[in-house]
């Protein structure tokens, strides 16, 4: 292979791996970015059910005789398409309102566990992750005037559509990918050709030279140092064969 | 031999028009991407503007099913303030009557109507009637805002990948171009005084290798027909013929084992060694934190020093180690060596992945301290070995390129992946990086026989305490060396990542802050060492480079609250790196010319035993980082050891400047 040849599909390498690695990262940036967007829209639908329940709570109504939460979570399920689930337990995870299925009973009963030992720590409840497998999650603690874990809000929602809209993108993504690529590896052939011009036309006469019997060429000159110093190297080469034959000769006559 | 700096020309140049491709490439790719996630993230905020609408709007309804009319809603500012500051996308809501009118709006200066940032009206009804509606403005520069947060990431990406490609290309090169080249030039220098013992090794299939071919069968031929006349010669050689066949003999005998081969170069380890480097630096930016997501009590230690311990263990290690090492690579050889300590390191960096508490932790990552210790060490040997006398400064200045590019490299990228995988799962990435580095070095090293051992100097008690006992070397070690340690390894290996986790910052802002340090220290290293050579004044250098880092920890503490906290860390992480620039080397040349005072053979000895000694203050970091941290918080525990190296410099440059005059008098 030319040695031209050789460097540029290096050079493609080093350059196909700065670019997997940019549109790996980059892409990874993204879909956090992305699911931070997603999640705080989902969060906004969770804050203002939590503010709904608080102000019942303050009013001295338990979680269960607020009907019309029940009614919230109905009405939300049916405008937004992407909740799978939207359910308000108690503090011992007992189901007091939903609409839609239970869904990822693991998280939400860690969740759950979690907020009860914050509060006998004396800890401030927040917001929990409750992803698993099948959904997305959010676990909103419900405190009462007290500061008391009163129940959570659980919702789950779809994460397909944001899922597909990544997908694409990272489909654009390893389209440009290529395309750069395509454009990096002839950029670099042509580099590596120009720039090792010199080096390999100098190597390929150096070749011609050491190939040939007798050191003739010597008269066709040398353009650089390494060459000339091949040249003297060559005419060293015959000196010391005719050294040889002369050794053989006066073996031969002794 | 061939000119040096025609090899050194070609080799950058390829690199550079390589580099320029890249760039070229990476930010067309940049660019791409940036304007797909545009397109993207848009929607998105626009269905959040509508949910927080919806949000506003059933309160509003609320409020009206109450009998409250629309135009009587006061309570409407505060409660729209209330939900905007949940949400810092939206900038703007307003409540307009059925005209269009604005009857109530957050607070802030009002947008026109016609204005883009308008991202959707929510009708507000009542019995079916249409009452009003609610407009929600979404900030126009958000998503760009945002988007120029991953814009500064690409921007780090591309930085790394430039150096990254360096380091890759420069092997490369090496591999294919230089170290051939080199390799032909001492046969053709050989060749120049009429002798052809040796032929060239690794033909390859390009040019070089087949001018390398071609020049084999030259010599080969040559050789041949003087082998063919030794032959005919029989146990006697004619007394007539006797002198032209001796110098013969020393001209075209072959030589059983080809030269080159022998040799061995810096370049075969130079890829390896970078991975490895690059695998132990992935956790740089979160170990700490990992640590204290660990962190599981421990009798009689405090919390601040139990999760500074992982760091500290594995400095403490490294340092006891090191002498240890050295004797065992005159034992194995380097080769060997550098592979028995791939094994502790891919199996701590396995194992800290599967951690499950910090007891663990500290376990694994003193098995990691081994393997770093016995790799560095035998990598240390075999450059030495490779490079000779005549390029031993070049191998060195290989060595810590590796290891400092891998730093850079590997902080920003492992903090990127842990946020993005987590901690666990970048320690298992960290571990596949040291197989493939121990792969590459079996791959590489092959063909090199087992090296010859010895050739070190043993540590002996005696050289510490010559060390300690020279007021020369008290002042170098005590004054300059332990609280350069000290300050990168308290304020930026541990220090920085548990101040900006404190302020909430992501784990990869935080590789980024600490990249800046690197990159630095890379950009500046060479440069400022060379202008200490050229102007001799290496105190002044060692003494100035102090006084500048301890100003630069002042800064986390006075900046402490500010708006972009991160920035003015990164600044005081920049002027580290300027400091250390300074005074590293500086320090390194004021060593060597103390340890000439010393002389003879315990010269490299009473190095080492300085080296061991340095690493006190290492060790010595995360440990009063932590401890100080307990009492006054990180920005000030940063800045307390700033003073202490303000402190130090000041004596430092008074004490070289008594002595310089007092070396003047001496002289006059």
């Amino acid at each position: 292979m030319r040695l031209s040849v050789k460097i540029a599909v290096y050079m493609l390498g080093v350059i196909a791996f700065a670019v997997l690695l940019l549109t790996y990262l980059t892409n990874a940036k993204f879909r956090s970015l992305q699911e931070e967007v997603e999640r705080s829209r989902f969060l906004a639908l969770a804050l203002d059910i939590k503010g709904t329940a608080e102000r019942g709570l303050a009013l001295g109504l338990d979680l269960e005789q607020m009907d019309n939460l029940g009614a919230i979570l109905d009405r939300l399920d049916r405008e937004h398409p992407e909740i799978l689930s939207l359910r308000i337990l108690d503090d011992q995870g007992e189901e007091l309102h939903a609409a839609g299925p239970p869904l990822e009973p693991a998280t939400t009963t860690a969740g759950l566990h979690h907020l009860r030992v914050l509060g006998e720590a004396g800890g401030e409840a927040g917001l929990r992750d409750v992803s698993g497998d099948s959904a997305f999650g959010l676990m909103v603690p419900m405190v009462n005037a007290f500061g008391q874990v009163a129940g959570v809000l659980v919702l789950h929602y779809d994460r397909a559509p944001a899922e597909a809209a990544a997908r694409a993108v990272t489909l654009e993504q390893m389209q440009f990918a290529a395309l750069a690529l395509l454009f990096g590896g002839l950029a670099a052939l042509l580099t590596a050709a120009l720039y090792l011009r010199g080096v390999t036309r100098g190597f390929a006469r150096m070749t011609r030279w050491a190939e040939e019997e007798a050191s003739a060429s010597a008269a066709e000159g040398a353009d650089d140092d390494l060459e000339r110093r091949f040249l003297e190297v060559r005419r060293r080469a015959d000196e010391v064969e005719e050294m040889v034959v002369r050794a053989e000769n006066r073996l031969r006559r002794g | 031999m061939i000119e040096e700096r025609k090899l050194n020309r070609l080799s950058y140049g390829l690199t550079a028009l390589t580099l320029l491709l890249l760039a070229l490439v990476l930010s067309a790719v940049a660019l791409a991407s940036l304007r797909s996630f545009e397109r993207v993230l848009q929607p998105q905020l626009a269905a959040k503007a509508e949910v927080v609408a919806e949000v506003i709007v059933s309160q509003v309804d609320r409020g009206l099913q109450a009998g409250v009319p629309l135009t009587e809603l006061r309570g409407f500012t505060d409660f729209a303030d209330i939900v905007l500051a949940d949400h810092p996308e939206i900038v703007r809501v307003e409540l307009r009557d059925a005209e269009g009118r604005v009857l109530f709006a957050s607070s802030g200066a009002p947008l026109p109507p016609e204005d883009a940032a308008w991202a959707g009206e929510e009708p507000v009804t009542l019995g079916g009637e249409r009452l009003g509606s609610l407009a929600v403005a979404v900030a126009p520069g958000y998503v760009a805002e945002r988007l120029r947060e991953i814009e500064g990431e690409v921007l780090v990406i591309l930085l790394v990948s430039l150096f990254l490609t360096f380091e890759i290309l420069l092997v490369v090169v090496a591999m294919f171009v230089t170290e051939p080249v080199r390799r032909l030039g001492r046969l053709l220098a050989e060749g120049e005084q009429g002798v052809f013992r040796h032929t060239a090794a690794g033909e390859g299939s390009d040019e070089i290798g087949r001018f390398a071919r071609a020049f084999n069968g030259l010599v080969r031929r040559r050789q041949a027909r003087y082998l063919r006349l030794r032959e005919s010669l029989g146990p006697a050689t004619p007394p007539e013929i006797a002198a032209l066949v001796q110098d013969l003999d020393r001209r075209l005998q072959p030589e059983e084992r080809p030269e080159d081969r022998a040799a061995g170069s810096v370049a075969d380890v130079r890829m390896p060694l970078f991975l490895f480097f690059f695998a132990t630096e992935l956790s740089r930016s979160f170990l700490p934190i990992f640590a204290r997501d660990l962190y599981t009590p421990l009798p009689w230690l405090s919390y601040e020093v139990t999760i500074a311990l992982p760091i500290a263990l594995y400095l403490l290690l490294v340092a006891v180690l090191t002498p240890l090492a050295g004797a065992l690579a005159g034992r194995f050889g380097s080769r060997r060596l550098f592979l028995i300590g791939l094994l502790p390191t891919g199996l701590g960096l396995l194992m800290t992945a599967l951690a499950g508490d910090i007891l663990a932790l500290i376990l694994w990552r003193c098995v990691n301290a081994a393997g770093f210790a016995l790799t560095t060490i035998a990598a240390l040997d075999y450059i030495a070995r490779a490079a000779g006398r005549n390029r031993r400064a070049e191998g060195m200045a290989i060595y810590t390129a590796a290891f400092v590019t891998a730093g850079l490299c590997g902080t920003s990228i492992g903090g990127i992946l842990a946020d993005r995988l987590g901690y666990h799962a970048t320690f298992l990435v960290a571990a596949v990086l040291a197989l493939l580095s121990a792969i590459m070095l079996v791959v590489n090293l092959r063909a090199r026989g087992a090296e010859a051992s010895g050739g070190g100097v043993r540590l002996r008690p005696a050289d510490f305490l010559l060390v300690l006992t020279s007021a020369r070397f008290q002042l170098l070690i005590l004054i300059a060396a332990i609280p350069t340690q000290l300050l990168t390894t308290g304020y930026l290996f541990y220090a920085t990542p548990m101040l900006l986790d404190a302020v909430g910052y992501s784990t990869s802002v935080i590789g980024q802050v600490m990249m800046v340090y690197f990159v630095v220290m890379i950009l500046l290293g060479v440069p400022s060492a060379r202008l200490a050579d050229r102007f001799g004044r290496y105190r002044l250098f060692a003494g100035a480079g102090l006084l500048l880092a301890g100003f630069a920890a002042l800064l986390p503490a006075a900046t402490e609250g500010a708006a972009h906290f991160a920035l003015w860390v990164a600044l005081s992480m920049g002027l580290v790196g300027i400091a250390h620039a300074l005074s590293i080397p500086a320090q390194g040349a004021i060593l060597l010319q103390e340890a000439e005072r010393v002389g003879g053979e315990r010269r490299t000895a009473s190095i080492a035993a300085y080296r061991v000694l340095e690493r006190v203050g290492s060790v010595l970091g995360p440990l009063l980082a932590a401890t100080l941290a307990a009492v006054y918080g990180y920005a000030w525990t940063i800045g307390l050891l700033g003073l202490y190296v303000l402190a130090c410099g000041l004596v430092f440059t008074l004490v070289s400047l008594l002595r310089r005059r007092g070396g003047a008098a001496a002289t006059n």
